[in-house]
């Protein structure tokens, strides 16, 4: 590594990676003198605004940025990791001072970025409050270690005592960037596909310890060596180190592809950086479960490893329904990276006392998965939540019963082997979550096995949500006699509709059924919560699922609604045509379709309706009539 | 070999792509209006949607999509805005839309040239060539001639006494419904030579008709399809005699003929889409159960003449009156 003698070029990399990022941030990096709605001025821009050029005269940081007409936020950069406080100090001292002195315009924020792109970039940020420069921080004092998205410093606008828990999180689009950025980087690198997930996953543990990683090292063997300790290290704290394994870094046997593999190393660890991945940890969200979708979703082909991840906002959708509590056994019999535990277990981080919450990580949350590879993800992600010794099993679910026992004074379950169908002895489960694979091909397991599976770990009364393939609800055949079964030895709550995008770029219509179990179900009473839950406040934009608020959510303006109805079944809601209504199942449906298409009312036109929609099908005919007219033309004979 | 009406793109039009500033529609929405914003789509003449938005082209000119339906010409003869997922064909002079058609058409017989792989692109289409001819067809008669014309609209008194019947009549369960139902089977399409029968299909397109063969109808005009696979419950009111497969249902009134009562029920049934899907298809069960909102005049008398007022109010219906 050389050292260029010129202070302008040597700042060329965190200027580039500054640009980079604030883009990714949700920025509109372009000259705002330029461009009507450009809001960063690069490095000399900024003489195009004539009160930051008089007070800055000749003297330009990296960027500044237009929070609105009045308000700034100054970015200096240096060379150096250990230049970090440098760049604050004259971020803060060389241009905030001057830009203050003015009567018309405030420099509000600052930042300080250091690195290159071979060492990775660190970044302090500082707000002006009261006078004083305050850091911005995440939960538990933690410093913000990347430069703040719009959200972001919106939110630092308009808090006068910033809540930091409350902090937005970064732009959806951030994730899925980073993970495209990884994905391509693993690629190149020549890492199987399906080894890729797990690569990421030993390489974020090995940052979950405070120790250094040192990015200069040339010899990939030492690098290795080290990011491998630093797993096995972490895995004992939390007693799991059976899962070394499945996680530790594999040197690619032939030494030519070892510089390959020390790069993918290098770059994969500073885009996880750039995710703020290690500060993330600490923060109250899920941040790495947000990762993890999105990298097998948009990086991996989701469809090739044949993993389709739950995304968060229905995970979370579900456990707030079941009103999931600290004295539920949860179970999740297929639980891929554990996007239902992590949901259930930040619910009851909400509502617990820090007692409740240390017995249940340890004694109320058990999860299964297939997939090695996947398992070991499921673990990563809860040991960043904190919950390091949870009940998570590899394998295939159907061998393993779940049964009730006692650890040291804490009535838990234990997995043990399951011979047939054989029901749990003493169940302990009293709620399931769950998305089982959904059978692609003849010869897959089909879901409802997984359903059943799930109801056999079950305590009387306890509920399970799943979501399945609409075909599972509505089939003939075997399907139509496992539902007949299904309602004989167990009662339908509720089943809601979900968007075909919801595992978008896989398009599969799927509805998410609520199960009482054990309780034969009432045809004569029992009412039935169904809705078409078909927009979640998302969109597509450029071949990417992301939240709009533009966007209207039925799955959250159901969601207060179902959660009481779960409590108490005679409760009355306004039926909603085309959206909603409770009702009892038809007795007459011989076919046991459990699916809202079946129960909820259509819409009734009104006089204007039947006009429009009639003159429409008028045009559609006449159009039809003249684009054919010489194939129609027998009448006119 | 010189030929006076052979000419090059190049030499009769300016080419340019599209607006970039519509390459993203999000800001759009919510924002529709009647100026036409024309993108790559190989149908309804490349109109993505009509937007509240400034007209940037002067008509008439031509747009070709460069993705999508590459290479699908289209003349447009309104001032309207184009993407910059087509490009835009500017007469140099001013060329009669008559010929406007004519090198549209050329256009598209070079689809074959383009692909992902191989772009169509400004330099590339100016190199083409293409014979413009003296045509008898003057276009503004010829619109004139096939578009309905407008009338004024009659106020109709809404009838607000709204009843659901079963759309299908059951001699001892469903008295009241609407109609009797018909299936067919029929020999699949690619068994059929081409001809003059229309084929109805579980299309949403073109009436239902994908083809038309030589074979005898299966069934007579003058009644509804109803799909139950493919676009399920896709509802058609059929001109002319046609042939139509088990896929399609087809629904006659119980009581007399009566084509106004049969476009009412065919929007209604469509109103029931939303109930199926790829998973959950319409059938015969499914279908016997539909009920439908219906206008009375009496306790037991549908107000046809309510329903015949509302269609015969629909622009242009007088063009369909002499196929009914």
């Amino acid at each position: 590594m050389t050292h260029s003698s010129k202070p302008k070029n040597s700042e060329v990399d965190a200027y580039t990676y500054i640009k980079e990022e604030l883009e990714k941030l949700g920025w509109i990096v372009k000259n705002p003198a330029r461009v009507s709605d450009g809001e960063v001025y690069k490095q000399n821009e900024v003489l195009y605004h004539k009160e930051l050029k008089n007070l800055l005269g000749r003297d330009m940081p990296e960027a500044v940025i237009k929070l609105n007409n009045e308000e700034f936020w100054a970015i200096e950069s240096k060379r150096d990791r250990d230049m970090i406080d440098q760049a604050l100090y004259e971020a803060k001292n060389q241009y905030a001072k001057k830009i203050n002195k003015s009567k018309k315009i405030k420099c509000v924020l600052i930042s300080g970025v250091a690195g290159n792109d071979t060492d990775g970039y660190i970044v302090k940020n500082q707000y002006l409050k009261n006078g004083k420069w305050e850091n911005v921080l995440l939960e538990k004092g933690k410093i913000k270690n990347i430069l703040l998205s719009k959200k972001q410093s919106q939110y630092i606008l308009e808090h006068d005592n910033p809540e930091w828990s409350e902090f937005p999180d970064l732009p959806e689009e951030k994730y899925i960037d980073s993970a495209l950025e990884i994905n391509e980087i693993l690629h190149n690198a020549g890492i199987n596909k399906n080894k890729r997930a797990r690569f990421i996953a030993g390489l974020v543990l090995s940052l979950a310890d405070n120790s250094f990683i040192n990015l200069k090292e040339n010899d990939t063997t030492t690098l290795v060596e080290s990011v491998n300790s630093l797993i096995n290290k972490k895995l004992r704290e939390v007693e799991k180190e059976s899962f070394f394994n499945f996680l530790k870094l594999e040197l690619p046997p032939s030494r030519e592809n070892h510089i390959k593999y020390r790069d993918a190393i290098k770059e994969t660890i500073k885009e996880l950086e750039a995710l703020d991945i290690k500060n993330a940890m600490a923060s109250g969200k899920d941040i790495l479960g947000e990762f993890y979708e999105k990298f097998l979703k948009y990086g991996n082909g989701a469809k090739e490893i044949g993993i389709v991840l739950t995304p968060r906002h229905i995970t979370e959708f579900a456990v707030e329904v079941l009103d999931v509590s600290c004295n539920d056994y949860v179970l999740d019999p297929t639980c891929g990276t554990g996007g239902f535990l992590v949901s259930s277990f930040d619910y009851i981080k909400k509502n617990s006392s820090d007692k409740q919450i240390e017995k249940f990580k340890n004694y109320n949350l058990f999860g299964i998965e297939q997939d090695d590879e996947v398992v070991a993800l499921a673990l990563v992600n809860m040991i960043f939540r904190g919950d390091g010794r949870n009940n998570m099993s590899e394998g295939n679910c159907f061998q393993k019963n779940i049964e009730l026992t006692n650890k040291k004074g804490n009535q838990t379950g234990e997995f043990v082997k399951r011979i047939g169908k054989e029901l749990a002895k003493n169940p302990v489960i009293t709620k399931v979550l769950m998305n089982p694979p959904f059978a692609l091909k003849k010869g897959d397991e089909k879901e409802r096995h997984f359903i059943d599976y799930a109801l056999s770990q079950m305590q009387d009364g306890g509920i399970l949500f799943a979501i399945v393939p609409i075909s599972v609800m509505v089939e003939g055949g075997g399907g139509k006699s496992w539902r007949k079964d299904l309602l004989e030895n167990n009662t339908l709550l509720s089943a809601v509709t979900f968007p075909e995008d919801l595992f978008y770029p896989v398009s599969v219509g799927t509805v998410g059924v609520f199960i009482k179990k054990g309780i034969s179900h009432n045809f004569d009473n029992q009412n039935v919560y169904f809705a078409r839950g078909i927009t979640d406040g998302f969109r597509k934009k450029k071949g990417k699922r992301i939240t709009d608020e533009r966007e209207r959510n039925q799955i959250e303006e159901i969601k207060e609604e179902l959660k009481s109805f779960l409590v108490n079944q005679n409760l009355k809601f306004e039926d909603v045509p085309e959206f909603k209504k409770i009702c009892k199942l038809d007795t007459e449906d011989k076919n046991y379709e459990l699916v809202p298409e079946a129960y909820i009312d259509s819409r009734i036109p009104n006089h204007e309706e039947i006009e429009e929609e009639i003159e429409e099908m008028i045009r559609e005919s006449v159009a039809f009539k003249i684009k054919f007219y010489n194939q129609l033309n027998q009448h006119d004979k | 070999m010189t030929n006076k009406e052979v000419t090059t793109i190049g030499s009769l039009f300016d080419v340019e792509y599209g607006q970039k500033e519509y390459e993203s529609k999000s800001f759009l929405e919510g924002e529709y209006g009647n100026i036409p914003l024309i993108s790559s789509k190989g149908d309804e003449n490349g109109v993505y949607d009509f937007y509240n938005i400034k007209s940037y082209y002067k008509a008439p000119f031509i747009t070709v999509p460069r993705v999508g339906t590459i290479g699908q010409a289209f003349v447009q003869d309104k001032d309207c805005c184009v993407d910059n997922n087509c490009m835009v064909l500017l007469p140099k002079k001013d060329i009669n839309i008559e010929k406007l058609y004519q090198i549209a058409y050329q256009i598209r017989l070079n689809k074959w040239k383009y692909k992902y792989g191989r772009q169509i692109t400004p330099k590339r289409i100016k190199l083409q060539e293409i014979r413009l001819i003296d045509s008898k067809i003057d276009y503004e008669k010829f619109v004139k001639e096939i578009t309905p014309k407008k009338k004024a609209k009659a106020k109709i008194k809404e009838n607000k006494n709204i009843k659901l019947v079963p759309v299908i009549y059951l001699k001892d369960k469903q008295e009241n419904g609407l109609c009797e139902l018909h299936k067919k089977t029929a020999l699949p399409q690619n068994q059929l030579e081409n001809g003059k029968t229309p084929y109805v299909t579980t299309s949403s397109k073109n009436n239902g008709v994908s083809g038309y063969y030589d074979e005898e109808p299966n069934f007579k005009g003058r009644c509804l399809t109803v799909a139950l696979n493919g676009s399920v419950g896709e509802t058609f009111f059929q001109f002319d005699d046609f042939i139509t497969s088990g896929d399609n249902v087809v629904l006659k009134l119980k009581d007399e003929y009566n084509p106004y009562l049969l476009f009412y029920i065919s929007v209604m049934i469509k109103n029931h889409q939303w109930r199926y899907n790829y998973y959950r298809k319409l059938n015969l069960t499914k279908l016997k159960k539909m009920t439908i909102p219906v206008p009375f005049k009496s306790e037991k008398e549908l107000d046809l003449e309510y329903i015949k007022n509302i269609v015969e109010n629909s622009y242009g219906f007088d063009e369909l009156r002499k196929y009914l």
